[in-house]
């Protein structure tokens, strides 16, 4: 655009001339200037310069025809027009040189007539200005006429201005920028009407002269700001340029075209610039379409195409550049919809990149169409013509000629007029015109975020740098490009990229990157084309030729080629010297050199452990055409022992001196073939624990070529760039397809299995307080240990790991569980020296160091841990040591061992204060608040209180007591002194887990205190442990007594009786009641009868108690009932105090012995004297104990449990064993029943002595045996209850549909044996409990006494008795068999069980005809029973069925039963049947009589 | 004419490009196809601009370049079919029906249960099922 004349790019302004008074100009000029529109100023200084306004070109006769143009728009007439034809003239002329000296008039005059003759044959108008100095001077009116006269003009272009006075001037100033702007509109629409009325008359020969006119037309219009009309003209100018390019003849065509297309260029700036700055963008770039489209085609001919091309290109940056530099914006009216019907136009033509990068692509155009036209006009021009320059019109060329001192000017040839051009063309460096084009462009298209068309503008950029041999720019702008297309799969693209590449790098002599592209551009995925090479001249293809398979071949081949040293033509000496030298590469998992060759590598195991070895699979992959022989494959890992080298067996190079400890291996053939994976597999062994990991295969080429190949795990592989677009079979890297998706390229060595043994012992749980030992033992079984270390850790086994409460903590510093030390075993001096240097303990932590132990070394140390408080605790112990001594210290060994401990309180202890027995305080000697003091104990002043100190053993060890004391507080040593009565002596008391251990303190008192301390309860107690002798350690256990008041009551009773009575024999009772007071205390008392005494004495009485003495009360008694009785209540009132009080039960009992007791009270106290650890070990659940020295009667007395006594009646069927029960029980006695019937046969029944039962335990023996006797039976049963007894039992042996029964004091119970059906026990009343009994243990305990009591199997005939019986028979094998009835016929089949060989007992609850036990027994026989016998609770068999059963009746040994157990529930069939063989009687009545003192 | 149809993968990456000149500027043409992404990316990421027109399939002229003219294409699965021309005039139906035509060819040929998502188009019948498309574009203008 800077290209063009600055009239062309600003829009035209109006121009008008001043004449005169030139100190006025600048003022003028300025305000004229800053007018809106703005004016331009011509300023003449006088008027002799007046004649420049006057037509310079000579006169042409306006009646001659319009000769032919020469061109078509005159280069200067613009300019022309805008800076010397003004469109009016002003001359200024000072009003006293007007009206003053006539001479100056004349001049004036004069003056004046010059002008008018300059602007003569114009339309220029003329403006008169007169100048006053100030407002004031009245000019005549005279004068001015003469000077408007004189100037032929109107009297509104006779401006008046005043020079001095502000306001004025401005004023006038303003008057006079109306009148030339008014005069300048007329001016310009004159001109214009002129020269439209001249297009309109047709009357010109030419085209140019209407395209000429066109454009005055417009320009006219622009002067005026007419813009549509200038547009307007500017448009039909351009149209009728573009039908002039087939018409006109009146140039050489070349030249002709380099005419109109200038033409056209300034037409078109015009209007874009018009369509532009009125904001049409659209209208705009349509029109610039349009443009380009009509202009595109025309190249003329070949040989000036690169004019076409120049100005083609001109036209797009020209555009871009406007469209840069106007404001305005898509317009948001415009539809989003770009590039459809609706909207024809696309986003990037409202960008001005879009033009530049055009504007380079063309202008490349113009340079390979110059390199063509040089290629054919160099030889045919000898010369180019010189001196050729623009003529005076637009876009025309004109050589001049001189000739001696003219100089004219001669047309040209298009020959020469080429030549010309392309000589000018040839002088222009064009490369650095497209790359900064593109470069703009680039810039512009990266901002917008375009990267694709900002790399394609890179890549022109870059070609033109190459095409200028600046290959390191190139280089870059390459690579940069590269990237995206590597990104995306470009690979068409990529591949030119990579040609220009690899050319750079080989011209810049780095030999690597040349290796790198060269391999990369071989191994890209192309496939297409045919393999033509015959386009190697095209100069659009890059240096990589077309992307074939054969292309990508022949560069591999290149590759290996220089290599191997065979030097390539198209390369010099340098850079193949360069090569020579050993090339790595590196390929890792980001490089585009993948598709090169790339390593997979996997291990088949997860982790290894050290020494043994693990398979990896390296597979290489190579993309490359044609198949690569490796010579040498180095694995590498992390840890350099495990690399290892494979190299190829046909190479027989000692290349590989191998390096000592590696793996060297021949592998047969180490081929690459394209797209297929070599896959080998290799063993490592790893001595290191740790990872291993596969670092890189180092692929060795050609020797020269070394390609360090990152491995890569399969499980994480991925695609391969380029690559994995194509359409081809994926084939997995490893054979095994798990390895293949999962595989890793490390392997996780484990650590080597800690051979060290660490053991805790524990013996048990830790008791609170004392010093808990936990060994430690370590034992080295293959590993010795060096620099070993012992951690111990103490942590909450409830987790929470401190081992105190955060509060605790606050509150106090010590932990509830210590580690207070470790001590060794250690023999030796020096190793304990160092332990302890380097031991290091805390509460709960400790850290201390082992000795140097070899294998089969073992040491120990004892942890010393010491509880404060009941809690479970995790020890946690671990050992870290290393192997060696130094270099392999590096890495530990750990051994790990946890133990949990209980800590437990050992002893729980507990005492109790007991007062002087039978003395208690009538009136106390304060009053007691009733809240919290009832906690607090009180003892008596002066007396001796006994402290009762019960220690439990809580654990499950035996603990040893050593001493237990009380110790006094400071000053309760002397007001209160404590004496131990009983407890432990000289020997220690050893205490069984969960027994208690009492002491018995005496405290007497000597103070009176509320709240008086009595000190702590000291126990001294150790483990009784056999094992732990030497080291018994002794732990001192405190509790702190509660505090205790201590009082002096004011009246005492006490009572006073002996320790025992005698029946019969009289007692005294004595009651004293002390008075402590200093007054007379009255005092009432009252005694109640007791039932078991007979006393003598008042009832009531009263009585009075002299200060500080006694009063006794004495009462005789006579004991009438034996046992521990109550003594006649006494209540002692105080009738001051209005007190009263009665003795506790406890003290107002006594134990009255029948008769006089035989044993010597002294003996049986000193007895429990003797044995002093056992004396007063009770029962944990007992009753405090009553004084000692009365213990031992009521122990003894107690001791005789008394039995029910029970009269028993019975029906006069159940004598026998009725007498049978009498006889088992002496609490049994046997009461008759008369039993006779009247006439009528209605029972006639007497119980005799039925007075004596009054009040007793009653039973009845029934038996329901027959309805016969059942009836007079229950008549019994009714009255039996009426007669006051204490309890009732029916006993009823065999209940026809159950069995016995009985009742007691309370409830009236029935007592069945073997009842039949359990549902008959609901036939009972709900008063009635009934109670089931059985004759089974009677069966077990004859079964015992048999010979063969081993051999003893037990069958049931039935589901039922085995429901009933096995739950008590089960420790004998079982047979169970299965009967089903068919009428009379009764089948017998075992379900379960074997009967062979053994004595098989058939059990059931009763026995009618015996048809079951027979079937059975049969079955069970031809089962191989060796001996088959029977029980039956109840032998009913009625109609003397029995009879079959009786050996002597039996039909043979196969129907006979061993034995026949039944019991005498039913009386009948027991007599008839007596102890004939095989039966045998069981009596019930032993379980009968116990059953009765239930 | 049409002088090149392409197929742009999802990552941008050509699944399919095949020229149809005599001329040798296949690699012209892969700048073109390249270039023209970028319009594609601009309106299919502009929401702005393609509200109104969410499920137009087709995009237009994307951008006249020297002597082309560049039509876009983009599927219901962001498949993007570019197509070049060096018509001058072409109108919106006819780049409409080519591409829908195009459109069937390329599901018929994806639908090949030997064809792997996201690869390359190898199939020879596509192929020669798309240049008569194309052949059938330039009769359907000239006539």
């Amino acid at each position: 655009m800077e290209d063009y004349p600055e009239e062309l790019r600003t829009p035209p302004l109006a121009l008008v001339s001043i004449v005169g008074c030139p100190e006025l100009h600048p003022s003028i000029s300025a305000a004229l200037s800053s007018q809106q529109p703005p004016m331009n100023t011509l300023a003449l200084p006088d008027f002799a310069k007046a004649s420049i306004l006057a037509r310079s070109g000579k006169t042409r006769d306006p009646l001659a025809p319009p000769q032919a143009p020469a061109g078509i728009l005159k280069k200067d007439w613009l300019l022309k027009h805008r800076t010397r034809v003004p469109a009016a003239v002003a001359a200024l002329f000072r009003a006293n040189h007007v009206s003053g000296d006539p001479a100056q008039w004349l001049q004036a005059c004069s003056d004046l007539e010059n002008l008018k003759s300059a602007i003569q044959g114009k339309s220029t108008k003329l403006v008169v200005v007169l100048v006053q100095s100030t407002a004031g001077d009245e000019l005549s009116e005279d004068v001015m006429v003469a000077l408007r006269k004189r100037a032929e003009i109107d009297s509104k272009y006779l401006v008046v201005l005043v020079e001095h006075d502000e306001t004025e001037w401005n004023k006038s100033l303003d008057k006079l920028k109306n009148v030339f702007a008014e005069l300048c509109s007329t001016f310009y629409k004159e001109e214009g009407r002129r020269i439209k009325a001249r297009i309109e008359k047709r009357n010109f020969a030419s085209v140019e002269l209407s395209i000429r006119y066109c454009f005055k037309v417009a320009v006219y219009a622009e002067f005026r700001r007419d813009w549509p009309e200038a547009l307007k003209f500017y448009e039909e100018g351009v149209r009728v340029l573009r039908e002039m390019i087939a018409t006109s003849t009146r140039l050489p065509p070349t030249q002709r075209l380099v005419e109109i297309k200038a033409v056209a260029e300034q037409f078109h700036f015009k209007i874009s610039t018009l369509l532009l700055h009125a904001g049409k963008v659209v209208e705009a770039i349509t029109w610039f379409r349009k443009h380009t489209r009509s202009y595109e085609r025309v190249v003329g001919i070949p040989e000036v195409a690169f004019l076409h091309w120049e100005w083609f290109s001109r036209q797009f940056l020209v555009f871009g550049e406007l469209l840069e530099t106007t404001s305005a914006s898509v317009p948001d009216s415009l539809s989003p919809r770009f590039g459809t019907a609706d909207n024809a136009l696309t986003e990037w033509e409202f960008q001005p990149s879009y033009y530049y990068q055009l504007a380079a692509t063309y202008l490349r155009e113009k340079r390979y169409a110059i390199e063509c036209s040089t290629v054919n006009l160099t030889t045919e021009v000898n010369g180019i013509p010189e001196s050729v320059m623009p003529s005076v019109y637009v876009g025309q060329y004109v050589r001049l000629f001189e000739q001696g001192d003219t100089v004219s000017v001669l047309p040209l040839s298009d020959m020469e007029y080429t030549s010309y051009a392309l000589s000018e063309a040839e002088r222009f460096q064009d490369s650095y015109e497209i790359i900064a084009l593109f470069r703009k462009a680039y810039e512009s298209f990266q901002s917008l975020g375009a990267t694709r068309m900002a790399s394609a503008c890179s890549c022109g950029m870059a070609i033109e740098y190459y095409a200028a041999g600046d290959f390191s720019n190139a280089k870059q702008l390459f690579d940069g490009v590269a990237g995206l297309y590597r990104q995306e799969g470009w690979a068409t693209l990529l591949w030119e990229n990579l040609g220009y590449l690899r050319e750079c790098s080989r011209k810049l002599n780095s030999p690597k990157d040349f290796v790198s592209y060269s391999l990369e551009m071989a191994a890209l995925p192309l496939f297409s084309g045919s393999g033509e090479e015959n386009r190697e001249n095209n100069s659009k293809i890059g240096p990589a030729g077309s992307p074939t398979i054969f292309r990508r071949e022949a560069i591999l081949q290149e590759v290996i080629n220089i290599l191997e040293g065979k030097h390539s033509e198209g390369t010099d000496d340098a850079f193949n010297n360069a090569m020579e030298e050993c090339t790595p590469l590196d390929i890792d998992q980001i490089s585009p050199l993948r598709i090169v060759l790339t390593a997979s590598v996997a291990f088949h195991e997860q982790s290894v452990k050290p020494g043994s070895p693990v398979l990896v699979s390296v597979s290489l992959l190579s993309h490359l055409p044609s198949p690569v022989v490796i010579d040498q494959l180095e694995v590498q890992f992390n840890q350099s022992d495990c690399n290892f080298v494979i190299h190829s067996a046909q190479e027989d190079s000692p290349l590989n001196s191998a390096l000592p400890g590696q793996f060297v291996e021949a592998a047969t053939s180490l081929t690459l073939f394209t797209n297929r994976w070599m896959r080998l597999t290799h063993e490592v062994k790893s001595e290191q624990s740790g990872k291993l990991e596969c670092l890189s295969v180092k692929a060795t080429i050609n020797k020269h070529l070394v390609i360090y190949c990152q491995a890569e795990s399969p499980a994480s592989m991925e695609d391969f760039p380029l690559w994995k677009f194509e359409d081809q079979v994926e084939t997995l890297s490893m054979k095994d397809h798990v390895l293949a998706l999962s595989g890793q390229k490390l392997v996780q060595v484990e650590e080597p299995d800690a051979q060290v043994d660490l053991d805790l012992n524990s013996t048990g749980p830790a008791l609170v307080g004392e010093l808990f030992i936990v060994p430690v033992t370590i034992l080295c079984k293959g590993h010795g240990i060096h620099s070993g270390e012992l951690k111990i850790n103490l942590v909450d086994a409830r987790g929470g790991g401190l081992l105190m409460s955060p509060r605790e903590a606050e509150e106090s510093e010590s932990h509830h569980v210590e580690l207070l030390g470790v001590s060794t075993v250690s023999e030796d001096k020096e190793s304990k020296e160092e332990v302890d240097n380097i031991k290091k303990i805390q509460y709960s932590f400790g850290v201390l160091s082992v000795p140097k132990l070899s294998v089969g070394d073992s040491w120990s140390c004892k942890l010393e841990i010491k509880w404060h408080r009941a809690k479970s605790v995790m020890l946690y112990v671990s050992l870290g040591y290393s192997l060696g001594s130094s270099e392999a210290a590096l890495h530990r060994l750990n051994v790990h061992r946890s133990l949990q401990i209980d800590g437990k309180i050992p002893l729980t202890v507990s005492h109790q204060f007991l007062r002087p027995f039978r003395r208690e305080p009538l009136l106390l000697s304060g009053i007691r608040s009733s809240n919290n003091d009832e906690k607090i104990c009180s003892l008596a002043l002066n007396e001796s209180n006994m402290l009762v100190v019960n220690v439990r053993n809580c654990t499950e060890v035996p603990l040893r007591l050593h001493s237990m004391t009380i110790e006094p507080s400071d000053d309760g040593k002397q007001l209160c002194s404590v004496q131990q009565i009983s407890g432990i002596t000289s020997e220690h008391a050893v205490i069984a887990p969960n027994e208690e251990y009492k002491t018995i303190f005496s405290v007497r008192p000597q103070v009176i205190s509320s709240n008086f301390n009595l000190g702590e309860i000291s126990l001294n107690w150790s483990r009784d442990s056999s094992l732990g002798e030497g080291q018994e350690s002794r732990v001192i256990m405190k509790q702190r007594l509660p505090e205790v008041n201590i009082e002096e009551p004011l009246l005492v009773v006490s009572m006073e009786c002996p320790p025992y009575a005698i029946l019969g024999i009289p007692f005294t009772f004595y009651v004293k009641i002390h008075n402590s007071t200093s007054l007379l205390q009255e005092i009432k008392y009252s005694l109640v009868d007791s039932q078991n005494f007979v006393f003598s004495g008042a009832h009531n009485h009263a009585a009075f108690v002299l200060p500080k003495s006694d009063h006794i009360i004495s009462h005789k008694l006579v004991p009438l009932g034996s046992g521990s009785q109550q003594l006649p209540k006494i209540t002692v009132t105080s009738v001051r105090y209005s007190a009263a009080l009665t003795p506790s039960t406890s003290a107002a009992s006594v134990f009255v012995y029948p008769s006089e007791p035989k044993f010597i009270l002294e003996k049986s106290y000193s007895a429990s004297d003797e044995c002093p650890c056992h004396s007063f070990r009770v029962p944990l659940s007992s009753p405090p104990p009553p004084p000692p020295p009365r213990k031992m009667e009521m122990v003894a007395a107690s001791k005789q449990k008394v039995k029910k006594y029970i009269h028993l009646f019975y029906c006069s069927e159940c004598e026998e064993l009725a007498k049978k029960i009498a006889a088992s029980s002496d609490a049994i006695e046997l009461q008759s029943i008369n039993w006779r019937s009247f006439d009528d046969g209605f029972p006639n029944l007497f119980i005799n002595k039925a007075h004596e039962i009054r009040g007793q335990h009653v039973a009845f023996l029934a038996s329901f045996s027959s309805p016969a006797v059942i009836f007079e039976q229950i008549s019994v049963i009714f009255a039996l209850p009426k007669l006051f007894i204490a309890s009732f039992t029916l006993v009823l042996p065999f209940f026809p549909t159950g069995s016995f029964e009985r009742s007691r004091g309370g409830p009236t119970s029935v007592v069945i044996y073997d009842i039949h059906a359990l549902q008959e026990r609901f036939y009972f009343g709900d008063d009635v409990l009934p109670c089931f009994e059985t004759g089974i243990p009677l069966l077990l305990q004859r079964l015992r006494q048999l010979p063969d009591p081993d051999n003893v199997t037990i069958a049931f005939p039935d589901d039922g008795a085995w429901k009933r019986f096995h739950k008590q028979l089960q420790h004998f094998p079982m047979i169970v068999c299965n009967k089903v009835r068919e009428g009379d016929k009764r089948i017998v089949r075992i379900k379960e069980g074997n009967p062979e060989g053994r004595h098989v007992v058939i059990v059931d609850d009763l026995v009618q005809s015996g048809g079951t036990l027979r079937e059975c027994q049969k079955v069970l026989a031809a089962h191989g029973a060796s001996k088959v016998s029977a029980y039956v609770t109840h032998a009913v068999f009625p109609k003397q069925s029995y009879e079959r059963f009786l050996t002597s009746n039996s039909a043979g040994p196969g129907d006979q039963f061993a034995y026949f157990w039944i019991t005498d529930s039913c009386p009948h069939t027991v007599k008839a049947i007596a102890q004939q063989p095989p039966f045998e009687v069981l009596s019930l009545a032993g379980s009968i009589a116990d059953a009765l003192q239930i | 004419m049409i002088v090149c149809v392409a197929v742009v993968g999802h990552q941008n990456n050509p699944l399919y490009l095949q020229s149809f000149t005599e001329a040798d500027d296949a690699l012209k043409l892969h700048h073109i196809v390249h270039c023209s992404l970028d319009v594609i990316d601009e309106r299919v990421n502009n929401p702005k601009r393609s509200a109104p027109t969410l499920n137009e399939t087709f995009l237009g002229l994307l951008y006249p370049t020297e002597n082309y003219k560049v039509y876009g294409y983009l599927t219901n699965t962001k498949v993007k079919f570019i197509m070049v021309t060096t018509d001058l005039d072409v109108k919106d139906a006819d780049a409409r029906n080519f591409f829908r035509k195009f459109h069937a060819a390329y599901v018929d040929a994806v639908s090949n249960p030997f064809h792997v998502p996201g690869k390359k188009i190898a199939s020879r019948s596509f192929g020669s099922r798309v240049s008569t498309i194309v052949k059938s574009f330039g009769a359907g203008t000239t006539v």
